[in-house]
């Protein structure tokens, strides 16, 4: 190497560090060169050292932009940046690259290298990258076989699992991904979480990561940074970002799909069942009361991955699923009316309504005029959640009109006790 | 590990073999062939019975030590070229050496020089002055491979309409003409012996950072954020290989298409890994010109065909073949 590191800046760099957030950013902008308007306007946060966050929001928000900058790849940017408190702009590119690692959008293409090959060159020389700790990497990811392999062979699980392996290898303390699992399958997005996750909570990596994936984001994600046109929004835990109000002035767009194992268990227990509808974690609170209140509870139709879908899965609730990202299937349909119609209650709840998930709310159409099973209905405004042009609200004018409508967890609860 | 790790041995293997045939080849055959015994007599003991057969191999042996550091100089230098610009169709005069020797060459000879040395100089001179010319343009703007690329196209284009002006106006046309063709007819063997020490040695530095061709391969941001300066780098690759082309033009003349298909060739054979592929070029290259200069020596009686136009008749129906018979993983040929 002509530009060997300097050992002095790195120690140096060690002392400042201590109790230093990973990132703190203040003011930070950036604008091309060229370009009237800031790709990247005012953002002010602070990254915790062995955090992990994920960057959310729509297409043409600045999230690469941001991730380019925190890289030290879009250098002159406006503001300031630490990285582990030290100005970013002030460190050399090599003096970073003993301490963050990078996974780009795109895998490796076209790279006729075969894993070992690609894994050795991890921290530029060959020389500096011992084989022990390939096979020991390799072995950890499961993919051991893949060693001979040639890169642009790989399928894309197996690709961007060698990827990882190759920014893990350079033994970083932050790692910055730009949108990793995009181009991944449901399954194969879970095994690179899986491991990342796991990796980031034995080295105590901080990890920032831009995701399309909303539901990977609040799944394993310890804070969201949700960008819409240059601003940072919020930035905070999962359940304070990714809910309707924030999220849909941001998207708008139908958050249902989802979808589908089948969960056949079904307890005769407590005081008997109630079925709720809900969907992107408008259910928790409530199942929670029911659950409290010694009801079986039983959900439906919910998309696998959804976040009520997690928590009914993780609370041992009864649910009829979908896919992921799929709409409701006829088979199911007639599976939720059935639980309906095997329950004391239908609590409806207020979540998004879009053409995948509407058909929750056709029960209205299938059961007796008057109960059981009774109908409690969230209360208020759903203008704001349909994204079916109206066609939810009329069915929620249907379900209200018999209803029981509530507008406060107290009142629910006030309403629940009186189906006894 | 497997069986995979002794195929690049296997490969160097027989291409050592080839090039050991075709330097034997070349000893013995030509316009006086020279029994086997003789050759072995020569090469060992430096000496032979007939002292006709002493004055052949001499010249022989010049022109076949000419010939491989030629092709392997050229393929070499076509790798580095490739990989640097990140592209395929990349060879070693696509950054205007090409036309910048010629151009000055023909001026040498139009001016009347006669000695091969001050055309080799010139012809040097041109060589360096466009390449110079090329990397001072696009690292003025933007150095991007996009950029050198382009620039290098215009900027043989502009030396090849001068070079024709010249040619138009000269009147030792025919000289220019066979200089621009190429040629193997190496009148100094001291000549020779600094090309192989000079090249030699910039190819051996190359090779000792064989792993930055590499990672230049890699996402843009993979190798920055593994702390490569890719446009320093890119930049030292692309003078050393220049000046190795250079040198060698400048004393052939051009010999085409050597630079382009070896790199080609050598990469399906052994793969992108270039601690591995940087020396099968050289080797395989120099293996190539050799049986390329033994026919054109020995196709047709008294008559040498020009080395340039054998390169692309040999090579061409070679390396089409090789390409029918490789599967191509996906990725390879494509500009990136």
């Amino acid at each position: 190497m002509d530009k060997i590191f300097n050992a002095d800046a790195a120690a140096d760099l060690k002392v400042r560090q201590n109790g230093a957030p990973a990132f703190y950013a203040a003011g930070l902008s950036y604008r091309f060169d060229g370009e009237k308007d800031d790709i990247v306007n005012g953002m002010n946060f602070e990254i915790e050292a062995g955090s992990f966050v994920s960057i959310v929001g729509p297409n043409g928000a600045g999230k690469s932009t941001v991730l380019n900058i925190m890289l030290g790849y879009n250098k002159n940017y406006g503001g300031r940046l630490e990285f582990f408190g030290k100005e970013l702009s002030s460190c050399r590119p090599d003096e970073l690259a003993l301490k963050r690692a990078y996974i780009p959008q795109q895998s490796e293409e076209g790279l006729r290298l075969n894993a070992y090959e690609y894994l050795k060159l991890a921290n530029a020389s060959p020389l500096n990258t011992k084989d022990r700790d390939i096979d020991e990497i390799l072995e950890k990811f499961n993919i051991s076989h893949l060693k001979n392999h040639d890169i642009s062979l790989m399928s894309g699980g197996e690709a961007r699992l060698t990827q990882l392996a190759f920014a893990l290898l350079r033994k970083p303390e932050a790692l910055l991904l730009d949108e990793p699992v995009s181009y991944l399958d449901y399954k194969n997005q879970q095994v690179f979480f899986n491991i990342l996750k796991k990796e980031h909570e034995s080295r105590k990596i901080t990890v920032v990561s831009i995701l399309h994936d909303l539901d990977l984001a609040a799944y394993y994600s310890d804070k969201i940074m949700l960008v819409n046109d240059g601003r940072l929004l919020k930035f905070a835990p999962p359940v304070e970002v990714l809910n309707y109000k924030t999220l849909g002035s941001v998207f708008f767009a139908g958050a249902s799909s989802l979808a589908a194992a089948q969960s056949e268990m079904q307890r005769e227990s407590g005081r008997g069942n109630i079925h709720v509808i809900c969907g992107g974690g408008s259910g928790e609170k409530i199942i929670l009361k029911l659950l409290e209140l010694n009801f079986n509870v039983t959900c439906g139709v919910l998309n696998a991955g959804d976040s009520d879908w997690r928590f009914c899965r993780a609370n041992g609730a009864a649910m009829v699923e979908e896919e992921p990202y799929r709409p409701i299937t006829p088979e199911n349909y007639i599976k939720n009316i059935e639980y309906i119609k095997k329950s004391r209650a239908v609590v409806v709840c207020a979540f998004p309504l879009g053409g995948g998930n509407l058909a929750n709310l056709k029960f209205i159409d299938e059961i007796n005029e008057t109960g059981p099973p009774e109908i409690i209905c969230a209360g208020g405004n759903f203008n704001e959640l349909d994204f079916t042009g109206g066609a939810a609200l009329e069915y929620l004018d249907k379900i209200k009109k018999r209803a029981a409508v509530f507008n406060s967890m107290d009142e629910f609860a006030a309403l629940i006790q009186k189906i006894n | 590990m497997n069986s995979l790790n002794f195929k690049p041995y296997l490969f160097f293997a027989t291409a050592a073999l080839l090039c050991a045939g075709g330097v034997f080849l070349s000893f013995s055959l030509g316009q006086a062939s020279v029994p086997p015994g003789e050759i072995f007599n020569y090469i060992l003991f430096k000496q032979a019975a007939d002292p006709r057969y002493h004055v052949i191999l001499k010249m022989r042996l010049v022109r076949t030590a000419a010939a491989f550091i030629t092709g392997a100089g050229l393929a070499f230098s076509g790798v580095v070229y490739q990989s640097s610009l990140k592209n395929y169709l990349a060879d070693p005069f696509m950054l205007g050496i090409s036309a910048g020797a010629a151009l000055f060459s023909a001026l040498a000879i139009t001016l009347k020089f006669q000695s091969s040395f001050m055309i080799s100089t010139f012809a040097f001179c041109g060589a360096i002055f466009a390449v110079s010319a090329v990397m001072a343009v696009s690292i003025v703007k933007k150095f991007s491979s996009y950029n050198l690329i382009l620039t290098g196209i215009a900027l043989n284009s502009f030396f090849s309409s001068f070079l024709t002006i010249v040619m138009y106006l000269s009147k030792d046309m025919q000289n220019i003409f066979f200089w621009l063709m190429g040629s193997l007819d190496v009148k100094f063997a001291g000549q020779i012996f600094y090309t192989y020490i000079f090249v030699i040695a910039a190819a051996a530095y190359i090779l000792r950072y064989s792993y930055i061709l590499d990672l230049l391969k890699l996402n843009e941001k993979t190798i920055f954020s593994i702390g490569i300066d890719q446009n320093y780098y890119k930049i030292k690759f692309l003078i050393i290989a220049s000046l190795i082309s250079a040198l060698i033009v400048s004393q052939t003349g051009i010999i085409g298409f050597i630079g382009l298909i070896v790199p080609h060739a050598a990469r399906l054979i052994i793969g992108d890994l270039h601690r591995l592929l940087l020396p099968f070029s050289f080797l395989l290259g120099g293996t190539m010109l050799i049986y390329c200069d033994l026919i054109s020596r020995t196709a047709a009686d008294s008559i040498n065909f020009p080395i340039g136009i054998i390169t692309s008749l040999v090579g061409a129906p070679f390396f089409i073949a090789l390409l029918a018979g490789r599967r191509n993983p996906k990725g390879a040929g494509s500009n990136g």
